[in-house]
């Protein structure tokens, strides 16, 4: 019975193996995609940037995504996902800086600029990353060529946002407009594109493979110490079963020698 | 086998990794700097500079002392030099993670899970 038990612990084991290392594959290519991507953003840096590095670290960020972790029931082991914070949370969030210096340098209308963006991204949710940054990228080409009208649209959409059962509409904008929790703004407003597909990758990397590989990796750790236990439970069934042979024939050893030995009284 | 408090906070990823590594992490808005006066990163960047004190500091600064780090992602090649630590880390929280680097591609040799499965099978 125990045989059987561990057979289907293992068989469990393997499955979880199988898409561990279909996981590790579709990682690797992900990472060798994300470092071409950056390689390639170096070998055509803006004037003024060096290295797509840690010089550009924001020395306040805030992580945009937070891991969530849940006890599966079952196997009583951890599964982990990435939950992406909205970003009006993420601004409400205690530790989240109130004022950002580093903002100071750009003037209103990138700051636009990029909450034009950010409300694109949040309406067209359907399309991949990749595709969304293409086009804000060209929506922000645009605004800087005929800045006046673009920007009116943006500031008419902020404007309609706002007054939405809100009393104090200008805080409120002025919070909405100093926040910018895209790390790719470290590096400049128009970063180049192969950064942008770098960033993609990662966040494709992040968000689907790492927390399922995880929450797999904890999984197959549980799956043995399962099988180590049912195993010695296995391994101490076997001892008793061969004590319990060795017993009995000593028994009739023990009786046979017993009758020799009447054999011999007689 | 895990608490509820011990998991609940866990809310980061933490990265130790060479600069292209945590560049393409970070970018994926992982990273993470506590408020003042602390100020302590989530990430650790590793050259040819960085003593293997400093990662095993690192390493055991998210997976020990901090109490806000879910996942610990490292790459191989620097896992490599604190072999040791990485293969006698036992605790159910933060989990560890091995990723490929730039030069250094995926071994699944060294993946300690890997190693885990052949041990199991007794190899």
């Amino acid at each position: 019975m125990s045989t059987s038990k561990i057979d289907s612990l293992l068989q469990q084991y393997l499955s979880l193996l199988h898409e561990y290392t279909i996981l590790r594959a579709h990682l690797s290519t992900l990472q060798s995609s994300l470092h071409q991507h950056l390689a390639r953003a170096n070998f055509s840096a803006q004037p003024g940037i060096r290295y797509y590095g840690q010089d550009y670290y924001d020395e306040r960020m805030q992580a945009t995504s937070r891991l969530e972790t849940i006890i599966s029931p079952l196997s009583n082991t951890p599964e982990f996902k990435l939950v992406k914070l909205p970003p009006a949370a993420a601004a409400a969030k205690p530790e989240q800086p109130e004022n950002e210096p580093a903002q100071g340098k750009n003037n209103s209308s990138e700051e636009k600029q990029q909450q034009q963006q950010q409300d694109q991204d949040e309406k067209s949710t359907a399309r991949s990353g990749g595709e969304n940054d293409d086009h804000a990228d060209v929506d922000q080409q645009l605004s800087k060529d005929d800045a006046g009208e673009v920007e009116g649209k943006g500031e008419g959409e902020g404007e309609t946002e706002t007054e939405m059962g809100n009393d104090d509409e200008k805080p409120k904008l002025n919070e909405k407009k100093k926040k910018s929790n895209d790390p790719l703004r470290w590096f400049g407003i128009l970063t180049p594109l192969p950064l942008r597909q770098a960033q993609a990758d990662a966040k494709k990397a992040v968000e689907d493979v790492i927390p399922r590989l995880a929450s797999l990796s904890e999984q197959m750790k549980g799956l043995e110490l399962e099988v180590r236990r049912e195993r010695k439970k296995r391994a101490k069934a076997e001892k008793e079963e061969a004590k319990l042979k060795v017993k009995e024939l000593e028994e009739k050893l023990g009786g046979v020698e017993l009758g020799e030995g009447k054999g011999v009284e007689v | 086998m895990a608490s509820q408090a011990d998991y609940k906070d866990r809310q980061f990823l933490a990265v130790i990794g060479d600069e292209d590594s945590v560049t393409g992490l970070l970018l994926a808005g992982i990273g993470h700097v506590t408020s003042p006066p602390d100020n302590q990163k989530n990430f650790l960047v590793v050259d040819s500079k960085t003593e293997n004190s400093a990662i095993e500091a690192a390493f055991d600064r998210f997976t020990t002392e901090r109490k806000d780090i879910g996942i610990v992602l490292i790459n191989q090649h620097i896992a490599d030099r604190i072999r040791y630590r990485i293969d006698t880390y036992t605790q159910a929280f933060p989990t560890v993670l091995e990723i490929p680097s730039k030069d250094h591609p995926y071994d699944p040799e060294k993946d300690s899970v890997l190693r885990r499965v052949r041990r199991l099978f007794g190899e």
